[in-house]
């Protein structure tokens, strides 16, 4: 499990870098796709909860530390998406489209409806949190398009390292 | 089945501790108790997001010059057929005459600022489009410190972006003035009343100039300028901020409300001048 975390992490940190580093300067008007979430929900998919939510919370803590987020903010917040989504590991495969794009659907919203509730919560500035906004809709529409994509690339590296070193238990 | 390599976790337990973890870090980070807690966080991963910032600029430079390589290749074979088509080799000549002109504007703009400064290069932004944060390439081993001011150059404008609000050695993080926790003593450049600014935090990045006296309203039209006034702020004075786009009065009001569109586009900077470093 440590390994599946580990992987996920570091995946999730990588993404979320490049995220802010590549992707933020190349696409219009700096709106990326959130990969970093989408390579969560699908590693939460495939490996469960346990390792969905401690994967989420480390990813989340490294997206606090890159930007102007209070700490534990994202932290919350992929922790819970990771533990919901891997709620559904052993009940149903995720499959190649569909499922992938629902699921990545599902988050942004969890993330956006999430952040408003957060801030609400505790106080922090409303005006500061940019949710539900055109902006939330490109994004939108940029983790449903990289979903499928995503969850292939997380089945692919799963195989890869798993046949490698016989699996990370 | 449940997971049967957990070492018998319950998924439950870890999820409120992981969340319990995440309030409290929320509560002590949050804008009760200021940034200090997540300071160390964030020189670290912005150590990473420079390096990878620099990488990033170098494989983009790479592909860049590989992208021109074969506009060189297909001009070549386009000569050969059409030695008189020189649209190709016009159509580089305007875009490297466009930057061209740009770098010589951000250039003399430098040299005739009045101020300490610190060029420096926008690498990052926010990664989960949440929050309105920027890194650029300088950091304390280029003489920022935390606090400094940040102005860009575009449009023939010298304007305010935002202030510095974390500094790692080599990268450091920026509050632009669109964000609605910034506020900046200002002053209409024209009729030189004052006000407060700060950011709406909405998708088109205005911003609010609150406690401008009602009887500054008949001087004052739409796409005036406003400037810094220097006054029990950080900012100095004469630095624009933005234009006025819409004057608000209402009846039970005792001061003006402006609606500012910020001066500098913070989504099409790429070059900074930060002043107040040490540099």
């Amino acid at each position: 499990m440590m390994g599946r975390i580990l992987i996920t992490g570091t995946a999730g940190i990588i993404f979320g870098i490049l995220q802010s580093v590549f992707l933020s300067n190349i696409m219009p008007l700096g709106i990326v796709p959130d990969i970093a979430m989408i390579i969560l929900i699908a590693a939460s998919w495939k490996y469960g909860s346990l390792t969905g939510e401690i994967s989420g919370f480390i990813i989340g803590l490294s997206l606090d530390a890159l930007g102007l987020a209070p700490l534990g903010f994202h932290a919350f917040l992929y922790t819970l998406i990771g533990y919901l989504f891997g709620r559904m590991h052993n009940s149903i495969s995720p499959g190649p489209i569909f499922l992938p794009v629902l699921a990545a659907g599902i988050a942004t919203l969890i993330k956006y409806g999430g952040a408003f509730l957060v801030s609400l919560i505790f106080g922090l500035n409303s005006g500061a949190i940019r949710y539900f906004s055109l902006k939330t809709v490109w994004e939108l529409g940029g983790n449903l398009l990289l979903a499928p994509l995503v969850f292939l690339l997380v089945t692919y590296m799963a195989m890869i390292f798993e046949g490698k070193r016989g699996g990370f238990n | 089945m449940r997971e049967r390599s957990d070492g018998g976790a319950r998924p439950e337990a870890v999820l409120a501790i992981l969340l319990i973890v995440s309030i409290l870090l929320i509560i002590f980070s949050g804008p009760l108790h200021g940034k200090a807690g997540k300071e160390w966080g964030s020189r670290f991963v912005l150590g990473i997001q420079q390096v990878t910032g620099s990488a990033t600029e170098r494989i983009k430079d790479g592909f860049g010059s590989l992208r021109r390589l074969r506009e060189i290749r297909l001009q070549y074979e386009s000569a050969l057929e059409k030695l008189g088509d020189y649209q190709g080799l016009e159509r580089d000549l305007v875009e490297l005459r466009r930057e061209n002109i740009q770098l010589k504007r951000q250039l003399e703009y430098s040299a005739g600022m009045n101020f300490n400064h610190i060029p420096a290069r926008i690498i990052a932004r926010d990664p989960s489009n949440l929050f309105s944060s920027i890194t650029i390439d300088k950091g304390s081993a280029d003489g920022l410190r935390v606090g400094a001011v940040v102005t860009s150059f575009q449009d023939d404008f010298f304007g305010l972006l935002g202030k510095v609000i974390t500094v790692a050695r080599h990268s450091a993080q920026i509050r632009p003035v669109v964000d609605p926790d910034q506020y900046v003593a200002a002053r209409l450049q024209k009729s030189r009343y004052d006000g407060l600014v700060e950011g709406r935090g909405t998708e088109g990045g205005e911003l609010t100039m609150s406690y401008v006296r009602k009887s500054a309203g008949p001087l004052i039209t739409v796409n005036d300028l406003v400037v810094t006034s220097g006054m029990q702020s950080l900012y100095p004075p004469g630095i624009v901020i933005g234009r006025i786009k819409e004057i608000r009065a209402r009846d039970y009001s005792t001061s003006l409300e402006l609606i500012l569109e910020p001066i500098i586009d913070v989504t099409r900077a790429e070059y900074v001048f930060i002043i107040g470093g040490d540099g």
